[in-house]
């Protein structure tokens, strides 16, 4: 049978009467437009989770110590040890937070203090707008000076001033006298409690002004900057062994913590498009009852072309084909109407929805196979029809 | 050609059993004009189904063109009709949704001919019925004589050995009755065997030989009028 007449013959077919075609392929166009959005929309999701984590540095091991004793804590000079001999690892800061007053010439102001060493801005991915940043030798030799965030510049200094001005002032924290040796770049747009909002200070002096005496948060960052369980494995012995319990300390690793927020996200599309697929189901249902009632309808035909000498494939192929054209029809209306509703839900969300040649792909060959299954069955009814008894319908 | 040997056709319908065909043997050869004749009921629909292999017997032998057609399947049949055969019904049986070219094509689209050789042998078909030109019109376009015309041409088309003509003017006016069954005189007369079965006695007699039936049984097979 000749698959381009039987193709137009269906076009036709749909074409003579609009309403019913929608009516039958509505089931498809819902269906494979809602596969699209739901997929479209998890994939941006996705994504955005992705560069969220790659912003906050993927590639940073954080370890918390819970909670630290005179019998089991965490030995600062031994985790340096530590660091230096474990070649995976480039940079350590080991950091202390607290928050405090800063004062200077009557101005005040709170903010948080951050007690750490000369590894963090590398490791925070901070640039120094003027000045330094902490070094090794203010750490060693406990020396008071800080690094200090565009905002709390605003806050204590007004708009007006220079960076390279504050260089070399010396302000108050809780009461303590601390030098200005450098400025933080701005990250964070200078929002009161975000990244602009801080003060560096080397850790040692934070333990004196705070009355720390143990430091509970480290960051340690991968030597080529990519994953490393080995890594990840030695640091986790080494907090192991100071407390030969698990339960003291807890490692974040972003990248871990990426991998389980992709599972579940994918896990929830997943089963989003499983009951979207519902719908195609039906779809395919509405197919097949048209189908059949079309296949009635065209009995008198089907009597004729067999006395012409179709065989049983012939009308079997004809109304197969008919069906899938119409699913792959409505398949391709529901991908057009689900790539429009992703770009609506983009806007409307702020999540920008990314579709996929993928599921485009998916939604075209499910979308024909749904043709074929539910076209079967009537297809085969119209085959086996006795020519006779077809010839004398109507 | 057409070799029908004891052929019987029988329905059982619980404990009743109609006998449609009671034991008939028909021998009709090439380029013969035959009309099988005889009123509702009495088997000639039958006889044209068996013989046009839309059925086969319950019994009995029917060779055609030399093959044992009593035995086969849907879809050995199917093959026969297209190869063999050329169906002339009476309510002329065009597909609407289809041009008349499409519908003059429809047996060579089964017998899986390419495009070009299809539309050549349709529209010397059409010339041959005398509707060339309107190959691009749709059925419901035309006159009911015209459309018998296109379901003559589409029975050309095939190249069959035999023609079957279910009474061919029976939903015509007499004017055009006439001019059809001229048509079909004709095609007899160029070579084509035709079997032409019909109620209608004066429209037997134009036949060159009239088989009747009644009751299942051929009771008078004589020379027609013929003319």
């Amino acid at each position: 049978m000749d698959i381009g007449q039987s193709f137009s013959l269906a076009v036709k077919s749909l074409m003579a009467s609009k309403m019913r075609a929608l009516l039958t392929m509505l089931g498809i166009i819902i269906g494979v437009s809602a596969v699209i959005l739901i997929s479209g929309m998890g994939n941006g999701l996705t994504n955005e989770v992705e560069e969220m984590f790659t912003s906050l540095g993927s590639n940073i091991v954080t370890v918390m110590a819970l909670y630290q004793t005179d019998t089991k804590y965490v030995n600062l000079d031994k985790l340096e040890d530590f660091v230096e001999e474990t070649s995976g690892i480039k940079y350590y800061a080991p950091y202390i937070s607290s928050s405090a007053t800063v004062k200077i010439n009557g101005e005040g102001t709170r903010t948080t203090i951050y007690g750490t060493n000369e590894d963090y801005t590398s490791i925070r991915d901070r640039g120094i707008a003027s000045g330094r940043s902490i070094q090794y030798l203010d750490v060693e030799r406990e020396q008071k000076v800080c690094v200090v965030g565009s905002r709390v510049v605003t806050e204590l200094f007004g708009e007006d001033v220079t960076n390279d001005e504050l260089i070399g002032k010396y302000l108050k924290i809780n009461g303590n006298s601390f030098k200005i040796v450098g400025i933080l770049e701005e990250k964070a747009s200078g929002l009161a409690g975000g990244d602009d909002d801080q003060i560096l200070i080397p850790y040692t002096v934070a333990q004196k002004v705070f009355s720390t005496q143990y430091v509970n948060n480290f960051y340690f960052t991968y030597e080529n900057g990519e994953v490393s369980e080995e890594v990840i494995d030695k640091i986790d012995r080494f907090f192991y062994d100071v407390y030969d319990d698990a339960d003291y300390y807890f490692i974040m690793d972003a990248q871990s913590m990426m991998e389980e927020m992709y599972n579940m996200l994918d896990t929830i599309t997943s089963i989003l498009v499983a009951i979207a697929g519902i719908s195609l189901l039906v779809g395919g249902v509405g197919i097949m009852n048209i189908m059949l009632v079309s296949v009635t309808e065209r009995t008198k035909e089907i009597g004729i072309r067999k006395a012409i000498g179709a065989n049983q494939w012939d009308i079997l192929s004809q109304f197969v084909i008919e069906a899938i054209t119409t699913s792959v029809i409505g398949g391709s209306i529901g991908i057009i109407l689900g790539i429009f509703f992703t770009g609506v839900a983009s806007t409307v969300l702020g999540i920008t929805g990314k579709v996929t040649l993928f599921s485009v792909l998916i939604a075209v060959g499910i979308s024909s196979l749904i043709g074929i299954v539910f076209g079967y069955l009537p297809a085969k009814k119209a085959a086996e029809m006795h020519p006779i008894d077809a010839l004398r319908h109507e | 050609m057409i070799d029908l040997k004891d052929v019987y056709k029988i329905y059982e319908t619980g404990d009743v059993e109609v006998r449609a065909l009671d034991g008939i043997s028909l021998h009709i050869d090439k380029g013969e004009f035959v009309a099988i004749v005889g009123q509702s009921g009495s088997g000639k629909s039958t006889c044209m189904n068996i013989i046009g292999c839309l059925d086969i017997p319950t019994a009995g032998e029917y060779i055609l063109d030399g093959i044992d057609v009593s035995t086969m399947t849907d879809d050995e049949l199917s093959y026969i009709r297209n190869t063999e055969l050329g169906f002339i019904f009476q309510q002329y049986n065009l597909i609407q949704k289809i041009s008349v070219l499409n519908n003059v094509e429809l047996p060579l689209i089964y017998k899986r001919y390419p495009k070009a050789a299809r539309r050549e042998i349709a529209m010397k078909a059409l010339e041959r019925v005398g509707l060339k030109g309107m190959e691009n019109r749709f059925p419901q376009q035309l006159s009911g004589g015209q459309q018998q015309r296109v379901s003559i041409a589409r029975a050309l088309a095939g190249e069959p050995s035999v023609i079957l003509a279910d009474e061919p003017t029976g939903a015509l006016d007499s004017k055009t009755g006439v001019e059809v069954l001229a048509l079909i005189k004709k095609l007899n007369e160029e070579g084509n065997t035709i079997i032409l079965v019909t109620h209608d006695n004066s429209i037997a007699e134009q036949a060159k030989r009239v088989v009747r039936i009644q009751d299942g049984k051929i009771i008078e097979d004589r020379p027609g009028r013929g003319e």
